[in-house]
């Protein structure tokens, strides 16, 4: 999944905006109270706002004041669903979500229209004029522009806020799918989270257009991502070998993999409610993966605990125990145990 | 008098006039209305400035920049005054201010947020207007040319000073009113007058409902 980074500044009387993060995980949600500068950022990764500073998206470098690059927004391939949706009035439901179908017939792994209209529950009304549409039939018919769009990546202002909390998380997941299999990063806007956030990998905030303390990822050092409640393990590590397999240190994993033929980095990404903590001697198991670890520390939460082990190339992975599982100790070494087809690698 | 070749020399002025003055008076209407360059708001004024000028002033310009020795008119060559042309001439100076004032109030109805998603769904600038802006903005644009044909049917001080009031040749229904007044052809008058009424009903509802009662 191509990676998007940026460290860009706006300068308007009364406010000044100056953020610098990047996004590595497939959800990166904007947080922050009214006028923190997130709409702005959206914007202005949009192309649609000026400012300075640099964009990267990928390979290609969208913004750059210094050597005087800035890539028209036509050109970014954004699916940008703004705050204020913006529908076409003139222009059905459908006109709406085929405006950009041109764009989306050139790109190839668009998600495709029929889907959008089912997920997004958009069926009903396709020939209907924006103006006769109640405030969640708009959302969803402009977050189904945005995804019709053939979008590289999807910058999407509050995409949520209309909804009511059940079709939010439906809305999230069906996001977080499609995220998924078309290998499109999103970054979203969120003021007033709901259940929909289980879905964010990684939450930047800001406050007054500056960056809140720890909201910046250190690639470095990726820990678990996902949620409380289903964290997921993210890990960067080297290209597969030729039988699919990678190496974290001197441990072979067995994994899907859903690679682009001419990735350049690899994510490894297994939930950890898909491993399996082994204490003791092992038993023969039929599984790809056996992989020695210590558990650190214990995390326990009203729906259930999850244990924090540490493997020998020095990475730290998050475990799911049962809710009436037995509890290790820290320091008690253990095995992980889980099948190849719980580790998928993403390559970009 | 005959009342038939009034009214359709009349209308032919006046929807020349229309056609002529309309691509001008938009592209002047868009770039008010979507673009700031220095000197905006001296051009904005002087765009409006012929509707509060008395349109003999206007004329009285037009006299002097169109006659044969004049610049306009020794490089056009044209030989246009006291002819049917002058009278579309004055139409066009009359109705551009006009065109122009509605045609920017319906480009800036649109919200410019629009135009900004067309061009992140792809469009260029080029194409954005003419898939999002034009669409939205056409009713408009159609209420201003109605107005436009409208100033151009009651023109008549400026008209008057360049293309003069001569039966069959340059008088359209304002100055043949003018002149059936003048003989004291209350009968006629009263028929033109009727007419210029009922045109000019038909006309401004119209544009109403065009622009969907905003007020111009």
């Amino acid at each position: 999944m191509s990676q998007l980074s940026l460290s860009v500044q706006r300068e308007v009387p009364g406010f000044s905006l100056d953020v610098s993060f990047v996004c590595c995980a497939s959800i990166t949600a904007l947080r922050g109270p009214v006028g923190s500068g997130k709409s702005t950022t959206l914007k202005i990764l949009a192309g649609i706002l000026g400012g300075t500073g640099s964009i990267r998206f990928g390979d290609t470098t969208w913004l750059d004041s210094d050597q005087d690059i800035h890539v028209p927004p036509q050109e970014r391939a954004v699916g940008y669903l703004p705050q204020e949706l913006s529908l076409f009035p003139h222009l059905s439901v459908m006109g709406n979500l085929n405006f950009a179908g041109v764009r989306r017939s050139q790109r190839e792994d668009s998600p495709e229209l029929t889907d959008i209209v089912q997920h997004l529950e958009l069926g009903a009304f396709l020939d209907r004029l924006p103006s006769e549409l109640s405030g969640g039939q708009r959302q969803r018919t402009a977050l189904g522009r945005a995804l019709a769009s053939g979008p590289s990546l999807l910058l999407l202002d509050e995409p949520f806020a209309a909804l009511d909390e059940a079709l939010g998380v439906r809305v999230a997941s069906y996001l977080a799918r499609v995220s998924d299999r078309h290998r499109i990063p999103i970054l979203l806007v969120s003021h007033q989270p709901g259940d929909e956030q289980n879905y964010y990998q990684q939450i930047v905030t800001l406050d007054n257009g500056r960056l809140m303390p720890d909201a910046i990822p250190d690639p470095a050092d990726r820990q678990p991502v996902g949620d409380d409640q289903n964290p997921v393990n993210e890990l960067s590590c080297a290209a597969p070998t030729e039988d699919g397999c990678i190496q974290l240190g001197d441990t072979t994993i067995y994994v899907t993999s859903r690679c682009d033929a001419d990735a350049m980095s690899f994510d490894l990404r297994i939930a950890a409610s898909d491993i399996l903590l082994v204490l003791g001697g092992l038993p023969r198991i039929m599984a790809e993966n056996v992989v020695p670890a210590t558990v650190t520390s214990i995390s326990s939460t009203e729906s259930g605990a999850h244990a924090w082990v540490k493997l020998a190339d020095g990475t730290t992975w998050v475990v799911t125990l049962g809710a009436r599982a037995h509890v290790p100790e820290s320091g008690e070494p253990c095995h992980l145990v889980f099948k190849a087809a719980a580790a998928v690698l993403y390559g970009s | 008098m005959s009342v038939s070749p009034v009214v359709i020399l009349t209308v032919q002025v006046a929807a020349l006039a229309t056609v002529l003055v309309t691509p001008l008076a938009t592209a002047v209407a868009y770039l008010l209305a979507r673009h700031q360059f220095p000197g905006k708001s001296v051009v904005s004024t002087l765009v409006a400035l012929p509707l509060v000028l008395p349109p003999t002033a206007v004329g009285y310009v037009l006299l002097h920049a169109f006659s044969d020795d004049a610049l306009f008119g020794a490089a056009l060559g044209l030989e246009i005054l006291f002819t049917a042309k002058a009278a579309v001439l004055a139409a066009m100076a009359m109705a551009f201010p006009l065109i122009v004032r509605t045609a920017r109030l319906s480009f800036e109805a649109v919200d410019p947020g629009l135009v900004q998603v067309a061009e992140t769904l792809g469009d260029s600038p080029r194409q954005a207007f003419w898939r999002v802006t034009f669409p939205l903005a056409k009713r408009g644009l159609v209420a201003a040319m109605i107005l436009g044909f409208m100033r151009g049917v009651g023109e008549f001080g400026a008209t008057v000073m360049i293309a003069g009031n001569i039966p069959g040749k340059t008088r359209t229904l304002a100055s043949a009113i003018y002149s059936a007044q003048q003989v004291g052809d209350d009968a006629t008058a009263w028929v033109l007058l009727g007419l210029a009424v009922g045109v000019g009903f038909v006309a401004i509802s119209t544009s109403e409902w065009l622009i969907g009662g905003r007020p111009v």
